[in-house]
């Protein structure tokens, strides 16, 4: 009973990262179409900028001075990708897996190979049931519920909102009234890059980071947006925390090995189902 | 006014318009006429800052213009109707309404600032100016643009190009599936916001209504400019019409 709770309390922290990554899939699709394969580095960036930091600045600073770095670096990414798009289709996504290939490089060069770890915002532990449960878990959980609330408020009541939305919907006649799709498009990769920054940086604390994390939670996260159509937040929410509750059972229970596996297996199996639906004819809302 | 001069522009290597020549004059009512790929769209686009023009210039007020991005040159008013009226679906009437400001507002850090607030005054009251010259808008804002009637997307279209106040207003194809009797009342708003001082650009493959509806009109054939004069001169030109538009009778 406890090492269950205890797989359902690590599943909850792993899994509000994996929603977080998926959410940031949406945002960039819902405004651009691209699919930013980065995603998954962006997280793990903020967990390196996390270790550095959190030597020398308070905790919270060192979280909210990282996430800014990762979302200055995500708007980055978005600026040159979005230019690209203008010229070839398929480019932008193609682009992104280079960086996140890219990126791997990048972290071995500056922070080494070995994993990092640093401290949690604080050193206790609940116990619940024979389980532990620690704050950072939470904390984790509460920074993506915070950032799905705001976001969902931000796309549906938001002036800017409605003019993300209005460029996924007709990128033609939103430049017409004036809306700058690079401007747009660097925004969601902004906002995309701070939440994927600031969850990577609580889940560093958690679960040490090496330079090839960032594959196996850009996967994560794409299926999770998948889960929600690569357009609901709410969706891709849920079927980021069902993921981490399955991976994590999967860590427990004596497959640690097939972790990875986990996310690419739920993939696979939705697009099938989705495919197999559609094709006796059902429609997906 | 707006002042086109010897605008090339070139489409997938291609010259769309050779040297096209135009004048707008402020309260001016100009119809662009021509066949289908004469370059009507591709000068609609050019003036709106979508496609890059290749040599000649574009002023409007004294400003040169061209090479400006579009949402300098609505912030600049010019507003464009794009053809098949492109609305946001799925957004409702009323923040299509609403989007149409999105250029003029947006402008510089405080500007983009305010974005992030659901409503500014300033939109809410250009979109009370606008129901209040097209009426027949207020009973259609909650629901989706998508839904909507050609010609009430029409309208919806016309509406959001209001919103951005403009001293221009373009309009590509108008009437395009639309009933007649439809673009009868289009035309009839067109020429009251006419009136009320805004220049209109009327890019119409309907003939006979926008040489009825217009002052001034050029005629585009293979991105030329072929003729222009008065729209009442164009519909007596019968060699004209003939020629370049293949309307074989008179359309007076």
């Amino acid at each position: 009973m406890s090492q269950l709770l205890q797989s359902v309390f690590s599943g909850l922290a792993l899994g509000s990262l994996f929603a977080v990554i998926g959410i940031g899939f949406v945002i960039i699709h819902r405004v651009t179409g691209v699919l930013n394969l980065a995603q998954g580095a962006l997280a793990v960036l903020g967990a390196y900028l996390m270790s550095d930091l959190v030597g020398t600045l308070p905790w919270v600073a060192s979280l909210l001075v990282g996430s800014a770095v990762v979302a200055v670096v995500a708007a980055l990414i978005g600026v040159a990708v979005i230019t690209a798009r203008q010229t070839l289709e398929y480019s932008p996504t193609i682009m992104t897996l280079g960086i996140a290939i890219a990126s791997q490089g990048v972290f071995v060069l500056i922070w080494g190979d070995l994993p990092h770890t640093y401290p949690p915002i604080s050193q206790v532990a609940w116990r619940v049931a024979g389980a532990f449960v620690l704050p950072q878990q939470l904390l984790l959980l509460v920074t993506a519920s915070v950032a799905l609330v705001l976001l969902q408020l931000f796309f549906s009541r938001a002036y800017l909102g409605k003019a993300l939305t209005a460029a996924a919907l007709n990128p033609r006649s939103a430049q017409l009234v004036g809306i700058d799709l690079v401007r747009v498009g660097t925004i969601a990769f902004a906002v995309s890059g701070a939440v994927a920054g600031a969850s990577g940086a609580i889940f560093g604390a958690l679960v040490p980071v090496t330079p090839h994390s960032h594959l196996g939670l850009a996967v994560a996260g794409f299926a999770a947006a998948v889960l929600g159509n690569l357009y609901s937040p709410t969706a891709t929410m849920a079927g980021g925390l069902l993921l981490g509750q399955l991976t994590s059972a999967a860590a427990t229970y004596g497959l640690p090995e097939y972790q990875q596996v986990v996310a690419l297996v739920v993939l696979i199996l939705v697009l099938l189902g989705r495919t197999l639906w559609q094709r006796r004819g059902g429609v997906l809302t | 006014m707006l002042q086109v001069e010897e605008l090339v522009v070139r489409y997938g290597g291609l010259e769309a318009l050779h040297q096209v020549s135009l004048t707008v004059a402020d309260g001016d009512f100009v119809a662009v006429l021509g066949r289908n790929g004469a370059g009507k769209s591709t000068l609609v686009k050019a003036i709106a800052g979508v496609l890059p023009v290749a040599s000649g210039r574009i002023i409007h007020d004294g400003d040169r213009i061209d090479g400006a991005r579009p949402a300098q040159v609505v912030r600049h008013g010019i507003a464009v109707v794009p053809e098949g009226r492109q609305l946001f679906g799925q957004l409702n009437v009323r923040d299509n309404l609403r989007l149409g400001a999105f250029g003029v507002t947006s402008r510089g850090l405080l500007g983009m600032a305010r974005t992030l607030l659901p409503r500014q005054r300033l939109v809410e009251a250009r979109v009370e100016r606008v129901l209040h010259l097209l009426p027949e808008l207020a009973g259609l804002l909650d629901r989706p643009a998508g839904v909507l009637s050609g010609g009430e997307q029409q309208m919806v279209a016309v509406g959001r190009a209001l919103v951005a106040d403009p001293r221009v207003l373009v309009v590509d194809e108008l009437s395009l599936g639309l009933a007649p009797r439809v673009v009868t009342r289009l035309l009839a708003h067109l020429a009251t916001l006419n009136q009320e001082g805004i220049s209109i650009v009327l890019i119409e493959q309907n003939i006979a209504l926008a040489l009825q509806a217009s002052r001034s009109a050029y005629v585009l054939e293979g991105g030329v400019v072929r003729f222009r004069g008065r729209s009442a001169d164009l519909a007596n030109d019968d060699t004209v019409l003939s020629a370049y538009l293949g309307v074989s009778e008179a359309v007076h």
